[in-house]
């Protein structure tokens, strides 16, 4: 008897192991303990928070009536060898600033065309259409011009270092351009440097 | 009955070694018989169900790609044949799947292949098969044709930067393996006993011997896979982010001066250093694949082994680059705007491949040796032990053993020539004039420029045509 309960607690234990073992968790992606060749949710969030923290420092933002300035979206060029989605940084980005209430992002204009292009097509599509309520239409002429362009740039670069290892190192770098001026009035980079075994290909 | 045992397991291992060598030739000539016939959809079913991702009946793949490391081989010739098919995603899934497991090989295996001698009996077609740096560079260049023709030109450029990466990885490597093998040489015989740990007798002798080989081969000065570099200077010279002016014009640069400063190189070159490609915003540039690149035979040398008091044969196989292309044998011109011009070759897959291997070779030379120097111990002590039957059996084991890999990827192009001309203004057509085909090319009449890539192996394929807009980089 005490032989069938010992076998079945073992069982249990071994079954709650299992479970445990094989089952997925969740985990908090700012510490994971380890780290990826490629570029992760953490390196994006801490480049994109650095990036705000040392913009809105620059005072660049800082309207003088106390307004917002608008700000448009331009190119964030990917050169690494990593298949990243560029617009994962710049929504970050764009998060923190408008929470900071210094700006407001436009989405009608943008480094690639509209951003929100559907709503540039719908003014277009709905003015004069009879259909519609022509008094709750926009009118021409009512889209906010952007001040300022952010644009950036994702490096990579590969060194191989002694005892079998290699550096890898990601640069963001980003800057803001005054439209009026097409003077770049705010510039900043910052580096992720990851270091793993020379054989692993380096994405 | 000891006799009949050892007659047994004589026979044994000759038929090991006659059934070894011909699976290989027969696979070797069941890719050949499909690359020659055309049937690229055929292929790529077969490889697909030889890697499980379809069943016999299957027309179809039915399963997604996996990477598969074992399987390197068949994912890069599945991944071209699913590209000359116009199966562009399936193509890029095999091609993302041998991209990784070249990463996964380099990282776990390679390292324990390049190892061998100090077993000093495997055979290096025993092992999991290791691309060679130019198949690697190779897949990030046909990934990025890929990416550019959809439409996709941020993820060309990851390509193009990767296999940048692995050439620079590759160079980097020659130095490092030299010094590797010979170390590996050093603690293999300080390891043997029957050696009194010293490098045997008539070892440096030979090892010179063979490695003078090289000096006959026509390799270029540094290692560098043409293709890959021309389209990422294509790429970069086209890019509208500034700073990628500069890179292009590094590249070009590198280029030249490996290819004999190829016309077009030259044109590109100038145009960028003046300012901007092409500043009339009417070219059209055609990269043209030919017929079918190298392939490995294996140089196989009995070496007379000084081993105490008498002297044992024992083989060693080198790998020796097959060239399958002749110039002469594929013409090419481009007519267009009432004239017609000579398409010059870019370069030699051949010659590509010839370069690496050149620069690899002492190390696959000194490890061929020292396994060579070991075996024929192993034999000697078999013949005192066992006699005759023992000589005999330490032979065929050594020739089973001893096999060069062989092993490529068979549709990589024999050569790649290149030309460029400007978009007839009354929209003339532009004629490809390949071997005695004539191939009209499908020049984009809106404007822009464009790059036109061509593939074609054998004269009697139709060829693959992939047409890339040079805009929105």
């Amino acid at each position: 008897m005490f032989s069938i309960r010992l076998l079945t607690a073992i069982l249990l234990a071994c079954f709650l192991v299992d479970v445990h073992a094989s089952g997925t968790k969740r985990v908090d992606p700012r510490r994971t303990g380890t780290t990826a060749v490629g570029l992760e949710y953490a390196d994006f969030e801490e480049a994109a928070q650095n990036a705000v923290n040392s913009l809105l420092a620059s005072g660049a933002l800082d309207h003088p009536n106390g307004d917002r300035y608008v700000l448009m979206i331009s190119r964030v060029v990917n050169d690494t060898m990593q298949r990243i989605d560029t617009d994962q940084l710049v929504k970050k980005i764009r998060i923190e600033l408008l929470r900071s209430g210094k700006v407001v992002v436009t989405t009608a204009v943008g480094g690639a065309g509209p951003e929100d292009s559907a709503s540039v097509d719908v003014r277009r599509d709905l003015r004069g259409n009879e259909e519609f309520d022509q008094s709750r239409v926009q009118r021409r002429g009512t889209l906010v011009a952007p001040d300022y362009s952010l644009s950036g740039k994702i490096l990579q670069r590969n060194l191989t270092l002694d005892r079998g290892k290699q550096q890898i190192e990601y640069y963001f770098q980003l800057t803001l351009t005054d439209l009026e001026t097409g003077l770049a009035i705010w510039e900043d980079e910052y580096p992720i440097i990851k270091q793993t075994s020379a054989r692993r290909a380096a994405w | 009955m000891v006799s009949v045992s050892k007659r047994a397991a004589v026979a044994a291992v000759g038929a090991l070694l006659v059934a070894c060598s011909a699976m290989q030739e027969r696979q070797i000539q069941a890719v050949d018989s499909f690359i020659q016939q055309g049937a690229f959809q055929d292929f790529a079913l077969e490889l697909e169900r030889k890697m499980g991702f379809a069943g016999k009946e299957d027309l179809e793949p039915v399963a997604p790609v996996v990477f598969m490391p074992k399987y390197v081989l068949e994912h890069l010739e599945a991944a071209e044949s699913w590209r000359l098919c116009g199966r562009y995603e399936r193509s890029l899934a095999h091609f993302d799947a041998a991209d990784a497991a070249v990463g996964d090989i380099q990282a776990n295996v390679a390292g324990q292949v390049a190892s061998q001698v100090v077993g000093a009996v495997a055979t290096d077609v025993a092992g999991m098969y290791v691309p060679n740096p130019v198949e690697a560079i190779m897949i990030n260049y046909y990934k990025a044709l890929l990416f550019l023709a959809q439409g996709k030109p941020d993820l060309s450029r990851v390509e193009l930067n990767r296999a940048d990466d692995r050439a620079r990885r590759t160079v980097e490597r020659f130095s490092k393996e030299i010094e590797k093998a010979q170390k590996e040489a050093d603690e293999a015989f300080a390891k043997e006993q029957a050696l009194g740990g010293q490098k045997p007798q008539g070892y440096d002798n030979t090892l010179q011997e063979q490695l003078a080989v090289t000096s006959a081969w026509k390799v270029y000065r540094d290692f560098v896979v043409p293709p890959a570099v021309y389209l990422h200077a294509l790429y970069l010279a086209h890019s509208t982010v500034p700073s990628d002016r500069e890179k292009a014009i590094e590249l070009y640069e590198r280029l030249r001066e490996i290819t004999d400063r190829h016309l077009v190189v030259e044109q590109d070159l100038a145009d960028l250093q003046k300012g901007r490609i092409c500043p009339s915003n009417d070219c059209v540039w055609v990269m043209v694949e030919r017929g079918l690149g190298p392939t490995i035979d294996e140089r196989k040398i009995t070496l007379p082994i000084p081993v105490k008091d008498t002297t044992v044969l024992i083989s060693i196989a080198l790998p020796e680059i097959r060239n399958r292309f002749e110039e002469y044998a594929w013409p090419c011109s481009i007519e267009v705007n009432g004239t017609s011009d000579t398409c010059l070759s870019l370069a030699a897959t051949d010659v590509v491949v010839r370069t690496e291997l050149a620069k690899r070779y002492p190390g696959i030379v000194t490890r061929a040796l020292v396994s060579a120097f070991i075996k024929g111990f192993v034999q000697y002590q078999l013949q005192k032990e066992a006699g005759l039957y023992g000589a005999l059996a330490g032979f065929l084991i050594s020739e089973a053993l001893t096999a060069a890999d062989r092993r490529i990827w068979r549709q990589m192009p024999g050569d790649v020539a290149l030309y460029r001309f400007r978009r007839d203004p009354n929209g003339e057509p532009a004629i490809l004039r390949l071997v005695h085909r004539e191939i009209p090319l499908p020049v984009n009449d809106t404007g822009g420029m464009q790059l036109i890539h061509v593939k074609l192996m054998h004269a009697h394929h139709e060829p693959h045509i992939l047409s890339i807009p040079l805009t929105g980089i």
